[in-house]
């Protein structure tokens, strides 16, 4: 099977809904000839004109609202956020109108668009080009939220947001853009609300978000060399969750680390592993443990920057710890 | 002796604020103490009448040692409540201290005046067994298996008791948990059997037929057909043991020893005629363990069989018991 990219992926997909649908359009910011400082979009002015392929002011709140109402009466907009961190300007076009008008109109009326946009540290963009945010938008009802991991969920995720009848948003790390994976040449879709156990395993269950799937895959290598074996899950997408999947590699490992590169404090890691302690907490034989984004915002420096992400190494002394049956803190 | 300071072990009475016999607050100020950093007023802490000082003025008082009881107002009996050997909890910033008290209400003065300082606050937990850190898993087996986690930490597994652990002690209990039950039987009919049998020229042992009538009585209380294999385990040597394949028929003609290749269905252990009365092997094991013991005439015979309940459950070793007793009370019916 061949190899592409996920920026390559988010294309594609983009590319066939649009022509499988003329009410599929795209706006955002240098969408259009300049294809996005990611250069993810490149190609798609030039085939679907600029008509459909929108470059707006520079304007979040003016652009989504936009979407919105373009939704509202029978478009199927795709907007791109340039940074997730830009998430904050359009709290009230997403969390206010988006999630809620399905809702308030009495089920009159749809909003189908989605929202692009990126997370992730290290790219040495500092504090207010490197959050990872998606806790929020996971918070509020109405929206749904994706997070691939791969090239592969890249494109069947976006391309099952793009035909779902409400506002879905997707968060890309923008450290995996250029990361290539397996994707097949025909259509698939991904189903929203349906995890993967990426790798199998016995002693304990690392539940991994985005890129931290594959610093949770990097940390079960490192155990196997210690003869401990740890089960990957992905999750896909965090809203809805898929718990099912998570608390059925829990009853059997019976330890669990949630690994996210958002903030730890509240955050999507808090909300999985309140769940698995909830849920399975009789099948538990080590707390749950939860790693995150330093709760700190995020640095320039790159040694800084870089100590604030969950590490492999990091993910696996956690997990050794567990394994061992150590004391945590008894309260 | 109240602790006032971080690093102080000891403290001394500069004087008492309040004699014997005298109405005290709780915020009063009963003594003034002084320590190597600074001399404090301490508050009595309880209010009641001071019943005894037990330390004169200028004595130096170890930390924790009691120095004085109030004899609380809520106790019109001669119960008493301990006084400043409770350690302090200071309040805001001020310098003022305050006591907890103990309520004393159901201790009895002689007791107390043996008792010692309670402990520092928030330690004095009194009676109530400390709660031994167990994850959530391991605790869920303890109690579905009715694992007491405190015999885990007696026996050497440390905090915290994880699953595994209490898988371990789980499979022992269950293996080693023997269950017995006993009866005794006149031995007057298996007697008259082994005469009979002599006096006809049929060589039949005693413990022969007793494995022929375990053998059948462990089909019927299990409910199996087949062969049963029984081992006779001697007192006498191990090369006498001996182990019976008994098909599935009455009589007694067709039973022969075999050699030991399986383990066997029963064990037996014939203490007739010897001096024991009882054996309980000291190797854990799942099969069926039935000691005969009576006197050399073998007129009364006490039935003991040990058994685990997981493999053998209560009805099926009443049963079998019950059908061998019977067997041997009138071995008649082991030849219809």
């Amino acid at each position: 099977m061949r190899e592409i990219s996920l920026s390559k992926a988010v294309n594609e997909a983009i590319a066939e809904e649009m022509r499988r649908d003329p009410k599929v359009i795209l706006l955002g910011e240098d969408v259009a000839e300049a294809g996005t400082p990611f250069k993810i979009l490149s190609g798609l002015v030039e085939e679907f004109g600029p008509d459909r392929v929108i470059d707006t002011p520079i304007s979040e709140p003016g652009f989504t609202g936009i979407a919105v109402g373009a939704a509202m009466t029978g478009l199927r907009p795709i907007v791109d956020l340039m940074f997730g961190d830009f998430l904050f300007l359009i709290m009230d076009q997403l969390c206010n109108q988006a999630a809620k008008t399905h809702y308030m109109s009495g089920g009159k009326l749809n909003v189908p668009m989605v929202l692009r946009t990126n997370m992730g540290a290290t790219r040495r963009s500092a504090a207010q080009h490197s959050q990872s945010l998606h806790a929020l938008v996971a918070h509020i009802p109405g929206l749904k939220v994706c997070m691939p991991a791969t090239a592969y969920e890249a494109k069947g995720l976006l391309k099952s947001a793009i035909r779902d009848d409400n506002p879905v948003v997707i968060f890309e790390d923008k450290m995996t853009y250029q990361e290539k994976a397996h994707v097949p040449d025909t259509e698939y879709l991904l189903p929203l609300g349906e995890a993967t156990v990426v790798r199998e395993g016995s002693d304990i269950t690392l539940v991994g978000t985005s890129s931290m799937v594959q610093a949770a895959i990097a940390a079960a290598e490192l155990l196997s060399n210690d003869g401990i074996s740890a089960e990957v899950i992905d999750p896909r997408t965090i809203s809805p969750l898929d718990e099912e999947t998570i608390f059925a590699s829990v009853r059997k490992t019976s330890r669990a680390i949630v690994i996210d590169e958002g903030h730890r404090n509240y955050g999507v890691t808090a909300e999985i592993a309140a769940r698995i302690s909830e849920y399975a907490f009789y099948y538990l034989d080590a707390p749950v443990q939860r790693l995150g984004a330093m709760d700190v915002p995020i640095p320039f420096s790159p040694v800084l920057e870089d100590l604030t992400v969950p590490t492999p190494e990091l993910i696996a002394e956690c997990a050794r710890k567990a394994v061992k049956g150590e004391l945590f803190r008894a309260a | 002796m109240p602790q006032l300071g971080m690093a102080q072990d000891s403290g001394t009475i500069l004087s008492w604020m309040k004699s014997a016999g005298d109405k005290v607050e709780a915020d009063d100020v009963l003594m003034e103490v002084e320590t190597d950093k600074a001399t404090m007023e301490v508050e009595a802490g309880a209010s009641g009448i001071v019943a005894v000082l037990r330390v004169e003025a200028g004595t130096e008082v170890a930390v924790g040692e009691t120095v004085a009881f109030i004899e609380t107002e809520s106790n019109s009996s001669a119960a008493e409540s301990q006084e400043p050997a409770a350690p302090l909890e200071k309040i805001g910033g001020s310098t003022s201290s305050k006591t907890r008290v103990e309520d004393a209400a159901t201790t009895k003065p002689a007791q107390h005046s043996q008792k010692t300082a309670p402990l520092p606050s928030g330690q004095d937990k009194s009676n109530a067994p400390r709660r031994i850190l167990a994850s959530p898993k391991a605790r869920y087996l303890a109690k579905t298996m009715d694992i007491d986690l405190r015999r885990l930490v007696r026996s050497g597994f440390s905090e915290p008791i994880h699953f595994e652990a209490v898988q371990s002690a789980a499979d022992q209990t269950s293996v080693s948990a023997q269950a017995m039950l006993s009866t005794e039987v006149s031995g007057l009919g298996l007697n008259a059997l082994l005469e009979l049998a002599e006096k006809n020229g049929v060589e039949i042992e005693r413990p022969t037929a007793l494995a022929a009538f375990a053998a059948a009585s462990y089909r019927y209380a299990k409910q199996i057909a087949g062969a049963v294999s029984v081992e006779l385990v001697s007192v006498v040597s191990e090369e006498m043991n001996r182990q019976f394949e008994i098909p599935d028929s009455a009589g007694l003609a067709s039973i022969a020893s075999k050699s030991a290749d399986k383990l066997p269905d029963i064990f037996i252990c014939d203490l007739i005629g010897t001096r024991f009365d009882d054996f309980s092997p000291g190797r854990e094991s799942d099969i069926p363990m039935l000691t005969v013991s009576g006197p050399p005439s073998g007129d009364a015979l006490k039935l003991l069989l040990r058994f685990v309940e997981r493999d053998t459950p209560l009805p099926v070793a009443a049963a079998f018991l019950e059908n061998l007793a019977m067997r041997l009370e009138n071995p008649i019916y082991h030849m219809l």
